[in-house]
């Protein structure tokens, strides 16, 4: 029951007011592009330039030897030497250091002896470093042992080596790790996703505080065709960020693009409809645009901190898990990620993904376009 | 249904909590009339209008535009309908012609013919110079124009318009009627909401609201007769003091300045009464002339029916 | 002054008899709190790994156990072969695969050295680091513990095989190293500020359709106090919730203020007035920029969250970007927050923290109170 010139109307006059908008094209373009590649930068967990504090009561070459080897791993910087595990504890209080290294006096004659001790003192309350820090102080301590037991063992005369066990770790998809890698997609997610609702909700939302509504809404046009009319170029112009960004993340960061571009393409559609969708149901809700932008930014924070996007959807209790599924930006994360860094196509992410986002989309529209009143009251 | 009823109603009534903005209301409005609505600002007009175009739904009561329930036919209704608002709605950052081709369009006018009639238009209420102006860019006076052409370009059955003069120059406000009766005689439907006496005389009937009710309903004439007689205005030495005087005059059932002189009109009688309130000014040391009789107007009729004492000239204000 | 404080107590009494806006004031913080506060977190909680056994020996069976054992590590399968990993990743069936070569037990035996291939998806790079640590440590303790028995057996002295450093841990502030302590504080400082946003809007709604005829009618001196006078209530609401809201995170999430409660109160109420002015700032503009600065104002929660430290080390960002952090009220706050909180540190030794902090916070309030004051 659509009507094509009606909605062929709406479309046009849409693009119009868009374009003649002083601000809001340029906005629309600059904000993803600007903040993507900014964030891009911030998104870091990597465990490096961990500030160390290390305190040597034992000054022997041993000792040194041993302080060299651990301050040299690149994950840590050292800040200064103390002269006491007090010291050290007070930089972490003061969180000018989060890891100390404390050598206790006789540490050259007990490691000859088999008994020697070192004391790791770490800041907990930045745990994501604290262990990670730890474990790898740990690790350089025991593989310094480790050598020098090999050398012990061959001075005694054993036939070859000490036979060890060492882990060849080979990594997919990101060789190096580098944080940038996983988050950047994310961020032009993020982005994506707040602009276009933001600019959904609050198109409606304006057009009911001028009155320019009650006049259109006194027209035989119907609900889905006025909004369809929104909509559409709004869809254009997320899926015209999504090109632009996209290529920003690939050929100035240098983020690997591996996958389907058809996949991508599916599921940005999608992804966009769902999010103005959701944007329709707010302007539904809202009775002006300042209502509007205040639920916009509650309906932020599930996308952000819900979806995967920074906290691991591991960690996830059952019912806040549960609560995630019904989020689009979830399932289209891990569209991303798979297209960006793992080469997946539709086959691999079509029944996970884009299905379940599909459906979201769907009843995000149809509700708001329900609930989408051609009256004032 | 009364085919000949272009707008009825029936217990027309909205309620917003426990305020009535409309009580009640049962109107009739001929097929081909212009019909004018009256009333001060925030007597229910504009709400009432809102329920017939189906904005607001009503609380109860009913109504039917062209034929059609206002509740359950909405949509057909709006095919039919012309909308004019009392402010510019119409899209400020369009040009005239680019907010013609919208609402032509989206009222379903094939472009051929649209075309045809946006020319005519144009040129109708002198717009054509302004085609490519933005809405915003344009005078209250041609934003009105605009806003009426786009409500019937597509030859709409039946027209309402609210406040559609207020603001707008009295030589503009001619030629407005001049165009509402061109309508009229292609057949159009018209009701007009307005607080402006003088529109009032040119419908073809009238109605007066206050606070919600419709408390008189017909013809100019008839709506002149309602307003009683013995209505007299007469020059005095002190304007001031003797409308208060009137007021207290127990003679007297309303009382207002008119231009240098003060009117009033009497609880009953004529002539005589009315030497015996000059009199009784006199008494009181305002010097007067003889009172003469002042034909009644529909503005005397709404104060009568209001029960209020008015204090504004009538030439003053719009 | 006592004009000021006649005027506070009448928007206080509005506020009060408000009572979605308090209803609102209430529930959200903490519902956020309880909400957010269980998703935020990095430990690393179910880390699936599978395994391709190509030995199938006593030893190769430990070298998995050990694995396992590493609190978080599930094996969840069991493949037939290495190649099948990549599939594997694409599924998301593991984040990682241990590839045990044929031969292990017999090549350990007999004194020689054995790689063990851990294949790890690389697409998280925050699991994946941590992950890969892990394993690789797992295992090669593992390993050198094999390595021990064997010599063991073959009879050399203890002293010479056990390991000559004991490395001892003392973790500070946060025993079980959970991360949740860690981030909450951040969420807090998101929290309050959505909180204040959603206030001042109240504010000029209510001005505009009853209080302006107060300012107009009351000199321009004064004005300044009127002003003042009206965010004073809106202070204190919001510092209801800063105490809605530390409890809830002490009570429900154990996140124990260590420090003095009086010195974090004045931490937050300087971070809220901050917030207070920033959200009047926002919601004065004119409303044909409206839509304009709504754009700025919804995309700054982005910047927010991932530049204020909450979610990501301020030390590993870009000199630049770390600039802007410290421009950002939210930096500050958690910064203080994460010191009163978790490590019971006292102002004096964060002095350029609560400096910005108020500096920021006297800039807002300066900006805030004259664009109120042109609005009207």
């Amino acid at each position: 029951m659509i009507s094509g010139q009606r909605l062929k109307r709406m479309i046009v006059k849409e693009v119009r007011q868009f374009t003649r908008d002083r601000v809001m094209p340029r906005m629309a373009i600059m904000i993803p592009l600007v903040q993507t590649f900014v964030l891009s930068f911030a998104a870091n967990t990597d465990v490096v330039h961990v500030p160390m504090v290390v305190c040597d009561q034992d000054h022997s070459q041993t000792s040194r030897d041993l302080i060299d080897k651990l301050a040299g791993l690149p994950q840590f910087e050292l800040k200064g030497y103390e002269l006491s595990e007090a010291g050290i504890e007070r930089h972490l209080q003061n969180a000018t250091a989060e890891v100390g290294i404390r050598i206790p006096p006789g540490f050259a004659r007990d490691i000859t002896a088999g008994k020697a001790t070192v004391q790791i003192l770490v800041d907990g309350a930045d745990s994501l470093t604290a262990a990670t820090a730890a474990a790898y102080i740990t690790a350089a301590a025991a593989r310094y042992d480790v050598k020098a037991k090999t050398t012990n063992v061959q001075r005694f005369g054993l036939r070859g080596n000490l036979p060890t066990v060492t882990a060849d770790t080979r990594v997919f998809y990101n060789p190096d790790l580098r944080s940038m890698w996983f988050f950047s997609p994310g961020v032009m997610a993020v982005l994506l996703f707040v602009l276009m609702q933001n600019l959904s909700a609050l198109s409606i939302a304006k057009e009911r505080e001028l009155g320019t509504f009650e006049q259109m809404v006194m027209t035989p046009i119907r609900p889905t065709e006025l909004l369809l009319g929104k909509l559409i170029p709004y869809a254009v112009v997320g899926i015209l960020d999504t090109i632009l960004v996209g290529c920003l993340i690939v050929f100035v960061l240098h983020v690997p693009f591996r996958g389907s571009l058809v996949a991508l393409s599916v599921a940005t559609l999608i992804f966009l409809v769902a999010t103005l969708g959701l944007g329709l149901l707010v302007s539904a809700a809202a009775a002006n645009q300042q209502q509007a932008q205040l639920l916009n930014f509650f309906l932020a924070f599930p996308s952000i901190l819900l979806s995967g996007f920074i906290f691991p959807q591991s960690n996830l209790p059952h019912v806040l898990w549960w609560v995630s599924r019904f989020i689009p930006m979830t399932y289209y994360l891990e569209v991303i990620r798979g297209v960006f860094l793992k080469g997946s196509g539709m086959g691999v992410l079509l029944v996970p993904q884009i299905v379940p986002m599909a459906a979201l989309a769907t009843v995000f529209f149809v509700a708001g376009v329900r609930r989408f009143r051609k009256r004032l009251d | 249904m009364n085919d000949d009823l272009a707008i009825e109603t029936v217990g027309l009534t909205k309620r917003f909590g426990a305020f009535a903005a409309v009580d009640s209301v049962d109107l009739s409005v001929r097929t081909g009339e212009v019909f004018g609505f009256l009333g001060p600002n925030g007597c229910g007009k504009s709400t009432t209008i809102r329920m017939l175009c189906g904005l607001l739904r009503p609380t109860s009561g009913s109504a039917r535009v062209a034929g059609f329930d206002v509740v359950r036919q909405s949509e057909r209704i709006r095919e039919r309908l012309g909308y004019v608002g009392q402010f510019f709605y119409l899209y400020g950052d369009l040009t005239v012609i680019e907010n013609m081709e919208l609402y032509g369009g989206v009222y379903g006018v094939p472009y051929d013919e649209l075309r045809k009639r946006m020319g005519y238009w144009l040129e109708r209420v002198e717009l054509e110079e302004h085609g490519t102006s933005r809405g915003a860019d344009l005078s209250v006076g041609f934003q009105r124009r605009l806003s009426l052409v786009c409500a019937v370009l597509h030859k709409p059955s039946v027209l309402l318009l609210d406040e559609p003069t207020s603001g707008v120059d009295p030589l503009a406000r001619r030629s407005f009627f001049e165009v509402i009766g061109e309508l009229q005689d292609a057949g159009t439907t018209i009701l007009v909401t307005t607080h402006v006496m003088d529109e009032a005389e040119r419908c073809n009937r009238l109605a007066l609201m206050s606070q919600g009710r419709l408390e008189a309903v017909g013809t100019p004439a008839e709506i002149k007769a309602m307003s009683g007689s013995g209505i007299y205005s007469i020059a005095v030495s002190d304007l001031v003091r003797a409308v208060d005087l009137l007021h207290e005059c127990p003679l007297v059932e309303a009382a207002q300045p008119f231009g240098t002189e003060a009117q009033f009109q009497l609880v009953a009688g004529d002539d005589t009464q009315a030497r015996e309130v000059a009199r009784w000014l006199g008494a009181r040391g305002i010097s007067c002339g003889d009172p003469r009789p002042v034909r009644p107007t529909i503005e005397h009729t709404f104060l009568r029916i209001l029960g209020r004492r008015a204090d504004t000239s009538r030439g003053g204000g719009g | 002054m006592r004009r000021t404080i006649a005027i506070a107590r009448k928007e206080a009494l509005h506020l009060l008899r408000d009572p979605r806006s308090l209803a609102a004031a209430i529930a959200v913080p903490i519902g956020m709190l309880l909400l957010y506060g269980y998703a935020v977190n990095y430990d690393l909680k179910h880390l699936t790994f599978a395994v391709v056994d190509q030995d199938r020996t006593p030893t190769s069976r430990r070298i998995v156990e050990a694995v396992d054992a590493i609190d978080g590590f599930d094996c969840v399968a069991q493949l037939p072969s290495a190649r099948l990993a990549e599939v594997a990743f694409e599924r998301e069936q593991a984040m990682a695969i241990v590839v045990i070569p044929p031969g292990l037990e017999d090549d350990l035996t007999q004194g020689r050295s054995v790689s063990i291939q851990v294949l790890i998806d690389g697409s998280n790079s925050t699991i994946a680091a941590v992950g890969t640590y892990y394993c690789r440590s797992a295992i090669e303790t593992a390993g050198f513990r094999f390595a021990r028995e064997q010599l063991r057996a073959v009879g050399y002295r203890e002293t010479l095989l056990k390991s000559s450093i004991d490395v001892r841990h003392r973790v500070l502030y946060n025993p079980d190293l959970r991360t949740q302590v860690f981030l909450i504080p951040g969420l807090i400082g998101i929290i309050l500020m959505l909180m204040s946003a959603l206030l001042t809007s109240g504010i000029v709604v209510r001005e505009r359709e009853h209080g302006s005829f107060e300012l107009l009618a009351a000199s321009p001196v004064s004005s300044r106090e009127i002003i003042i006078g009206k965010l004073l209530p809106y202070l204190g609401l919001a510092t209801f919730d800063v105490v809605l809201v530390v409890g809830a995170g002490w009570l429900v999430f154990g996140v124990e203020p260590k420090g003095s409660l009086g010195v974090l109160l004045l931490v937050s109420t300087v971070y809220v007035g901050c917030a207070l002015a920033l959200g009047l700032l926002f919601s004065c503009v004119a409303k044909t920029q409206q839509l304009a600065m709504m754009l700025a104002f919804i995309t700054t929660v982005l910047p927010t969250m991932l530049l204020s430290g909450f979610a990501f080390p301020v030390r590993n960002m870009p000199f630049i970007l770390r600039w802007i952090s410290a421009v950002l009220p939210a930096t500050h706050y958690i910064a203080l927050t994460r010191g009163i909180v978790l490590k019971g540190t006292g102002l004096a030794s964060m002095p350029g923290h609560f400096a910005a902090l108020v500096a920021i916070t006297l800039v807002l309030v300066v900006l805030a109170v004259r664009r109120f004051r042109k609005t009207l």
